[in-house]
């Protein structure tokens, strides 16, 4: 992950979580997903290679997403991701952990 | 499952995936180019920055395959690529290793392997930590109860579930129209039941059943019998009697003993009948499986509350109180009998010679392997320590930094293993052959038990290695070592020569002890039998029912009636047939007039005796028949034993209970029972007839007949002789060069191989000598060059170097020699003398030590003083 000055640190698998979500939008090659992370968060997260790369490897090897090779949109050959049914239902199962996670903290950070 | 699958599809798609993974990030750094470009940028600015924002690719690249391939596999994966590496660089120092790690691996485990089916290992019946022997001890020892006397134990049932007797001997028996001699058992009580036996056809005797019938072994029943589905019912002949086969046994049943395989039980009274002798008053063997709860010391005690009232209810006929108690004794012993009953290693006490040797031996030349493979992996430790050190020095973990050496040490521990199983397989195989004739199967075949003693072997030393290379490095000086201009992969100079030293004196040690246990096993297998095979006949007697009560005259008659055969030169009888028979109690007390004490065996004979065998009377006279019962005849063993200086002859001698002391007469030579395998044994030679007067029929006897005619020829007119007397039986008659060459056929083959072991010992003991002479020297072929290129001249260089070596070899060889015989001694009194080394064996040993280490010292130096200066300075 790679941090600016204005950006945050991610919490520890969530990466894995927002590159589902960018998915379920339709397919997308690394750079596209970056691209979308940096624009929807207003330039907060900005997903580093040495990150984004090894999560998109994690999430072929536990059948979340697929690849496929195709052509990008100034017609160069780019590497395509789609989200797996197996990869919605993951998605739906860590964004409700995630929202509880969140839920908590920001009940923590109400009452202290 | 799937994710196993697809880390499975990366592995063998590795390079594809990665070049796309690649292609994948240049497409991501090419995009990121563009949206530079699009902002105002100049191409080349927009490159740079583009990889700039990238970051480290590589990196990235490598996070990737850790998705796929877990990092402590590839990193292990890499470490076993560099311990071949490792390995491969010096190939003949590492089989060397390998090697000598089979070697002492494949002998412990082995070793361990015969001792375990011979000695430790528990008979094949359920619970047989349950069963028990009970027996009386008396003045000479354990003595077995009597018939009468089971049956009294058989009614206190307080301690135990079950329990049987048993009694076995081999007999004359009818198959068909056939006569063969075969170990034949009688039984009292439950034998069958109390070993959790269940019959392969037919039936087995019930507990108290004394019906006439025999149950046939399995083995029995398939050789002799055809494997006939409908032998139920069949006859079997017992001298005189008909006794029908009522069933057959499985084939793992093996019975108590598992030396010998008894091939018919019979029930008591046939067993007695058979053997013309009163049921009630022969001993036998008492088994008792005790109750779960019940420990042998609780029967034992519960039984030794109740003995004296026992005996009372007991005696025979005949007999007072008293003599019965002093025979039976005045307590009983419960005894473990999980392992079975070995009554060979009662005849002879102790596991065989041959196998305590060759533990004993085993272990000493386990220890001196295990040492020079610890030397071998210090050498190896030096080997890598420049490596290791400087890899330390620039912040490698220490752990990651010694992983790969010790990969190489195990990988050497687990082919050694994997060597060290064959050879065990094989030596083991080899190894039961040493073990006495007659058994039943030993089966000692490598057992999990003994392939986990390889692992933990090869795990020790896999370990030994590590932790040596990891104490070298720990203790490396590496600002010394980057500082100094030598070779840094030379070991310091008083540690080269302590190895060196260490590695010579493990050698002298090892060498020797292979000739010592060639000798001992050649000496072992060569069985002197003491007496002229040739030409020599021997026919055991039993006897016809009824028994009856002989005098000599009729053994005179029958011994003159087979004297005038034609071609017979001499004819004698014996009671214990020499080689062949087992001597129930060849260690009676043996004491002389003047207090002299010793242990030995009583064996009847005939005058004549030893002038028919060849035996020869090393002083005094025979017997003859106007001696009466007051003489014996002594073995020279015994004699030397009793009189190392003196002459026995001049006094008397009294054997085990016969109260009438004997006067010696005569010393003849050594001469062995039990076997020809155990060697000769202190024997006392009573005159027969004199000493049992009457004799009853059912005491066996043997005819040695000397005569140039065939076994075939002759055998048919003495047994015509025997038979036309209608009292004895021929149950047995053999050549007795060739029954004994036969039975030491095993021997011979033995010989070969013990000798091609002790070569194989040797053998590798020069090559592990040798191989780390030259590495020493190898190590130091850098400076040896830079001294011959300053000027150094070569014949002083090799002059310096082989004084170097002379002088570790010297004391090397006085380490290893006092070793030698600190060993020799310390088996000798742990088992019966081991001979030490004679002068010439010493003298061959070092002389082949020293060849192989200036041999090996030799050729790096010829190699060291040829090669250039430039050469030299690009060694490692």
């Amino acid at each position: 992950m790679t941090v600016s000055k204005d950006s945050l640190d991610l919490l520890p698998g969530t990466l894995d979580l927002l590159i589902l979500r960018s998915l379920v939008r339709g397919r997308m090659h690394g750079y596209g997903i970056a691209e979308h992370l940096k624009s929807v968060s207003d330039d907060v997260l900005q997903v580093g290679e040495s990150s984004l790369y090894p999560a998109l490897q994690r999430l072929l090897l536990n059948g979340w997403v697929e690849a496929e090779w195709g052509a990008s949109e100034n017609n160069r050959r780019a590497r395509y991701y789609t989200i797996t049914a197996a990869g919605r239902k993951q998605l739906r199962t860590e964004r409700d952990e995630f929202e509880r996670l969140v839920a908590a903290i920001h009940k923590v950070l109400q009452t202290a | 499952m799937l994710k196993l699958v697809r880390r499975l599809f990366y592995w063998t798609h590795q390079q594809h995936i990665e070049n796309d993974l690649a292609e994948e990030i240049e497409f991501h750094r090419t995009m990121r180019q563009e949206q530079f470009r699009q902002v105002g940028l100049s191409s080349e600015a927009a490159a740079a920055g583009s990889y700039r924002a990238l970051g480290n690719s590589s990196l990235a690249r490598e996070n990737a395959r850790g998705v796929w391939i877990w990092p402590w596999l590839e990193h292990l994966l890499q470490d076993i690529r560099f311990a071949f590496r490792l390995l491969f660089r010096n190939p003949f120092f590492s089989a060397t290793s390998i090697i000598l790690a089979a070697t002492t691996i494949g002998l412990a485990c082995a070793t361990f392997s015969i001792l375990y089916s011979t000695v430790l290992r528990k008979l094949p019946v359920p619970n047989p930590e349950q069963l028990v022997l009970v027996s009386g001890v008396g003045e000479r020892g354990r003595e077995a109860p009597t018939a009468s006397l089971f049956d009294a134990l058989e009614k206190e049932r307080r301690c135990i579930a079950r329990i049987f007797g048993y009694r076995g001997t081999i007999l004359q028996v009818g198959l068909g129209s056939a006569m063969r001699s075969i170990p034949v058992c009688g039984i009292r009580g439950d034998y069958f039941g109390t070993q959790g036996a269940i019959p392969q056809l037919g039936r087995f005797f019930d507990s108290g059943e004394d019906q006439a019938g025999a149950v046939v072994s399995d083995h029995l029943w398939r050789q002799d019998l055809g494997g006939a589905p409908d032998v139920i019912g069949r006859y079997i002949t017992l001298g005189t009697t008909q006794v029908p086969i009522i069933g057959v046994a499985r084939p793992e049943f093996r019975g108590m003993e598992p030396y010998v395989d008894w091939q018919i039980i019979l029930s008591w009274n046939t067993f007695a009948r058979a053997m013309g002798s009163s049921p009630a008053g022969q001993p036998l063997e008492v088994v008792a499986r005790l109750r779960p709860d019940v420990t042998a010391k609780a029967y034992e005690a519960q039984l030794n509350t109740i003995w004296p009232d026992l005996l009372r209810t007991t005696i025979p006929p005949g007999l007072t109180l008293d003599a019965w108690r002093k025979s039976m004794g005045t307590r009983v012993r419960v005894d473990s009998a999980s392992r079975g009953i070995n009554y060979l290693f009662e005849i002879q006490p102790g596991i065989p010679r041959a196998i305590r040797l060759t533990f004993w031996l085993s272990v000493l030349i386990f220890a001196a392997g295990c040492l020079t493979l610890a030397l071998l992996g210090v050498a190896r430790g030096v080997r890598n320590q420049h490596q290791i050190s400087i890899r330390l020095a620039i912040g490698g973990g220490r752990w990651r930094v010694l992983r790969p050496y010790g990969i190489e040490n195990s990988l050497i521990a687990a082919l050694g293993c994997i060597g060290g199983l064959l050879i065990a397989t094989w030596w083991s195989s080899i190894g039961v052959h040493f073990l006495p004739a007659g058994n039943a199967d030993w089966n000692a075949r490598i057992d999990l038990r003994t392939v986990s003693l390889a692992i933990a072997m090869a795990f020790l030393m896999a370990m030994v290695g590590t932790l040596i290379a990891s104490f070298l490095a720990a203790n490396a000086p590496v600002n010394r070592l980057l500082q100094s201009g030598t070779s840094m992969s030379q070991p310091h100079v008083g540690l080269r020569v302590s190895m060196l030293v260490l590695q010579l004196a493990m050698s002298v040690l090892l060498v020797h002890y292979a000739v010592i246990y060639v000798g001992e096993l050649s000496r072992l297998i060569q069985v002197p039998l003491g007496f002229d095979t040739k030409d020599l006949h021997l026919y055991s007697l039993n006897a016809k029912l009824p028994v009856r009560n002989l005098d000599k005259d009729y053994f005179l008659n029958l011994l003159e009636q087979i004297r005038r055969l034609p071609g017979v030169e001499s004819a004698s009888l014996t009671g214990t047939a020499p080689a062949l028979s087992y001597l129930r109690d060849p260690s009676q007390p043996l004491k002389t007039d003047d207090q002299r004490e010793s242990r030995g065996a009583g064996v009847c004979v005939f005058p004549g005796y030893f002038n028919t065998l060849r035996l020869p009377l090393l002083s005094g006279r025979d017997f003859t028949w106007g001696d009466g019962r007051i003489s014996a005849i002594v073995t020279s063993t015994l004699a030397k034993r009793l009189y190392p200086d003196g002459d026995p002859l001049t006094h008397a001698i009294k054997i085990g209970r016969l109260k009438q002391p004997l006067q010696i007469i005569g010393v003849v030579g050594d001469v062995p029972y039990n076997g020809p395998r155990l060697g000769a044994s202190s024997t006392v030679f009573l005159p027969c007839v004199d000493t049992t007067n009457p004799m009853p029929s059912n005491y066996v006897v043997h005819i040695a007949i000397r005569s140039k005619r065939t076994l075939a020829e002759l055998g048919k007119e003495v047994q015509a002789q025997v038979d036309r007397l209608g009292v004895h039986y021929i149950y047995r008659m053999v050549d007795q060069e060739e029954y004994l060459a036969g039975s030491l056929q095993q021997e011979r083959m033995l010989a070969t191989v013990s000798g091609l072991f002790g070569g194989l010992i040797v053998l590798l003991t020069g090559v592990g000598l040798f191989a780390f002479c030259n590495y020493l020297l190898t190590l130091r072929t850098k400076e040896l060059a830079i001294r011959a290129s300053l000027g150094a001249g070569p014949v002083r260089i090799a002059a310096a170097l082989l004084h170097e070596t002379a002088k570790a070899l010297a004391i090397g060889s006085i380490i290893g020699i006092a070793l030698t015989f600190a060993g020799q001694r310390v088996l000798s009194g742990v088992m019966e003398k081991v001979n030490p080394p004679s002068a010439s064996q010493i003298i061959a040993a070092l002389l082949i030590i020293a060849a192989v280490t200036f041999g090996a010292v030799f050729l790096p130096i010829i190699r060291a003083l040829r090669m250039s200066i430039v050469d030299a300075l690009r060694v490692e």
